[in-house]
């Protein structure tokens, strides 16, 4: 359904051309969920803007059942973002204080001409707020009145409210307290399998991307370095940047914890002004050597629907690769 | 080493903390006690509003000014700091014990090089000229940034943000306190460097022996570096107790909800996370009886009404007058 094609963002900055994007590729088949992770300076949040059209690609497609998001403009791009919609990390940020929840819905059910008429509107914000586990009388609060996990359910109301078949959700549940963060991931996975919404689930964790998601592409300095099934990708990586970040994040189980050997990953981030020529992470590659140094590795199939840009996924990871790291969208 | 036959190095005591809010004293910080001996690592565990940074800076000695200690004592190597005048008091902040931030680019001076701000930190404590610049190179070094001359002189500005964040610990190791409190000192940066992080502060305390509280939301991290965990809520410890203990048979439903709602990191099946409803509660408008209460699936009668006390039970201590053995299965999900 979402068929995005060799996607670029360029900036050009005062110490040179930064690519936050450089040539990104995926499909997305409707209903599905794909997870897009990585560190800062990555790249995902960006591709996020560009997905629903806040920021205009350097060049690229982004193909919605064959129309292309990236070049469309006045009504067709307007019938497009009402089939692609996002949601924030800081719901407070997106939301207008001056507006009561219910006129923000409003406005937006009016603007769109979802619904004609205030009373049926009136309805429809109520729906709205009953579908993201609200009560009707949100609709007069204002968002300071709300707690963080209401605000961001009131982020996903608005979302909903021009009946979006793509949700783009960038770090939606970052910015919450951890006892909220469950209920909101609750909230989205139930929406999905309800409505059957697509998703493209953007975040910093691997923990609540491998939770979500039946895809999960890994991005670093703009690039995609593995893209595969959720288990795959999370619990048998074929990259090595993706095995560190798995390292890096800690389980919340002291006694697993106790048993892991954790390496830690050397070295920053490199400049992105000035990426490393070859491989985009052999700066920080405990495995790296002279060919990845000269020579950028493909995003190639190295097992069965699991790609991993790295020259040596194969004979690093044998066991792995040989099992076929079983193929994506397994079960949820 | 025997935990039992050390010495704490650092005791906090029935810790009361009041914020000054509309001309009332808001608690903040309520009854809130516990040790750490030298080369252990204590973890304070809360959300927000939860007290566990504002416990810290009573710890510390650096409230801001609407905020004040009104009960308890902490005593650092056998002495009541809270006793103390207050230019003893800063003598033994830093030479003693050091605290480093979520957010180093508040607490460094953007002004100056990085190595002068370390230099001026041990000139301040009685450190020759000489000898502080010396040691400043070997505290940047220490904290594991390499060619520490050179980063001795950079502005905080030309730094990354894991570099800062190295700088702060260098910092708070210069002077060689005997306790380091890090108030969320990674939660601002990309895990492969926050495992930079933590790796480093484990590595100073098996080396040095250094007592660490480290005050963190993140149950992850807890159980990759704590030998101890307090779980905090609403200004009060609702449990502590060993870390594995803690994370294996929680005695609190709060603690239960927490570890419940993390995503876990293995297996094949994915159910919908256990959820505690609604927010953390506003410390002006504090439930009554047990704070967790509104959001407790285990709530009785009883929780609504009195108070709960840290009692023992099992291998931790525990505020909850319901027992495990008599919670109900916390319901999954239907939001």
């Amino acid at each position: 359904m979402l068929v995005v094609e060799d996607l670029v963002k360029h900036y050009k900055t005062r110490d040179g051309l930064v690519r936050a994007v450089d040539g990104v590729s995926f499909t997305v088949e409707r209903g599905e969920t794909l997870g897009l992770v990585g560190e800062s300076g990555c790249g995902k949040s960006t591709t996020a803007r560009m997905l629903v059209r806040l920021l205009d690609p350097t060049s690229g497609r982004i193909l919605l059942d064959g129309d292309d998001v990236a070049s469309a403009r006045g009504a067709t791009l307007s019938r497009l973002r009402s089939r692609i919609q996002m949601v924030f990390q800081d719901p407070y940020a997106s939301l207008d204080p001056r507006l009561t929840v219910g006129r923000t819905l409003d406005e937006v059910l009016g603007v769109r001409r979802i619904v004609d008429g205030a009373a049926a509107r009136r309805t429809r914000v109520h729906e709205l707020l009953e579908l993201v586990g609200m009560g009707a009388a949100v609709a007069d609060r204002y968002p300071h009145q709300l707690s963080g996990g209401q605000r961001q359910r009131v982020g996903i109301a608005r979302a909903l409210a021009v009946e979006p078949e793509v949700i783009v959700l960038d770090e939606p549940v970052s910015a919450l307290d951890v006892s909220v963060r469950a209920e909101v991931m609750n909230l989205l996975t139930r929406l999905r399998d309800e409505l059957g919404l697509t998703y493209i689930f953007i975040s910093h964790d691997l923990g609540m991307v491998r939770h979500i998601s039946d895809r999960i592409a890994v991005m670093y300095l703009g690039r995609m370095l593995e893209l595969g099934g959720w288990q795959p990708v999370s619990d048998a990586p074929l990259h090595p940047y993706t095995r560190s970040l798995r390292d890096a994040v800690p389980v919340a189980d002291p006694e697993v914890e106790a048993l892991r050997e954790v390496t830690t990953l050397r070295g920053e981030l490199p400049d992105a002004v000035d990426p490393p020529a070859g491989c985009l992470f052999h700066t920080r590659c405990p495995h790296a050597e002279d060919r990845c140094l000269a020579e950028v590795p493909d995003l190639r199939e190295v097992a069965a629907k699991h790609r991993a840009a790295c020259h040596f996924s194969e004979r690093l990871y044998p066991d792995d690769v040989a099992t076929g790291a079983p193929a994506g969208g397994v079960s949820r | 080493m025997n935990d039992e036959v050390r010495e704490p190095v650092l005791e906090v005591r029935d810790l009361h903390t009041v914020v000054r809010t509309d001309g009332h004293d808001l608690p903040v910080v309520r009854g809130v006690s516990f040790d750490v001996r030298a080369g252990e690592a204590v973890a304070l565990v809360g959300e927000s509003g939860s007290g566990k940074s504002l416990t810290a800076l009573s710890v510390m000695g650096l409230l801001p000014d609407a905020a004040r200690v009104v009960g308890g004592s902490v005593r650092l190597g056998g002495r009541d700091l809270q006793s103390l005048p207050e230019s003893e008091r800063r003598r033994t902040r830093g030479a003693q014990i050091a605290m480093v931030y979520q957010d180093p680019m508040t607490s460094l001076n953007p002004l100056m090089r990085v190595g002068s701000q370390v230099v001026e930190a041990l000139d301040a404590h009685g450190v020759p000229r000489d000898e502080a610049r010396r040691r400043a190179v070997e505290a940047l070094g220490g904290a594991g940034l390499p060619r520490p001359e050179r980063v001795a002189r950079r502005y905080p500005h030309e730094l990354s943000g894991g570099q800062r964040q190295r700088v702060m610990i260098a910092m708070a190791i210069a002077l060689r306190p005997t306790v380091l409190i890090a108030d969320e000192p990674t939660t601002a940066l990309d895990v492969t460097i926050q495992q930079q992080v933590l790796a480093l502060v484990d590595e100073l305390r098996r080396a040095t022996g250094l007592a660490l509280i480290w005050i963190t939301h993140d149950l992850g991290v807890v159980a990759r570096v704590a030998d101890r965990v307090l779980v905090m809520y609403a200004g009060q410890v609702v449990e502590a107790g060993p870390t594995r203990d803690l994370y294996r048979a929680p005695q609190h439903p709060y603690t239960a909800g927490l570890l419940g709602s993390i995503p876990p990191m293995l297996g094949t099946e994915r159910p919908d996370l256990l959820q505690i409803g609604g927010a953390p509660p506003d410390l002006a408008r504090r439930p009554s009886g047990c704070a967790f209460h509104p959001r407790c699936p285990q709530r009785v009668d009883r929780c609504v009404e009195e108070e709960p006390v840290l009692k023992p039970r099992g291998e931790n201590l525990a505020a909850c007058w319901v027992p495990r053995d008599h919670w109900v299965p916390a319901e999954r999900a239907v939001s």
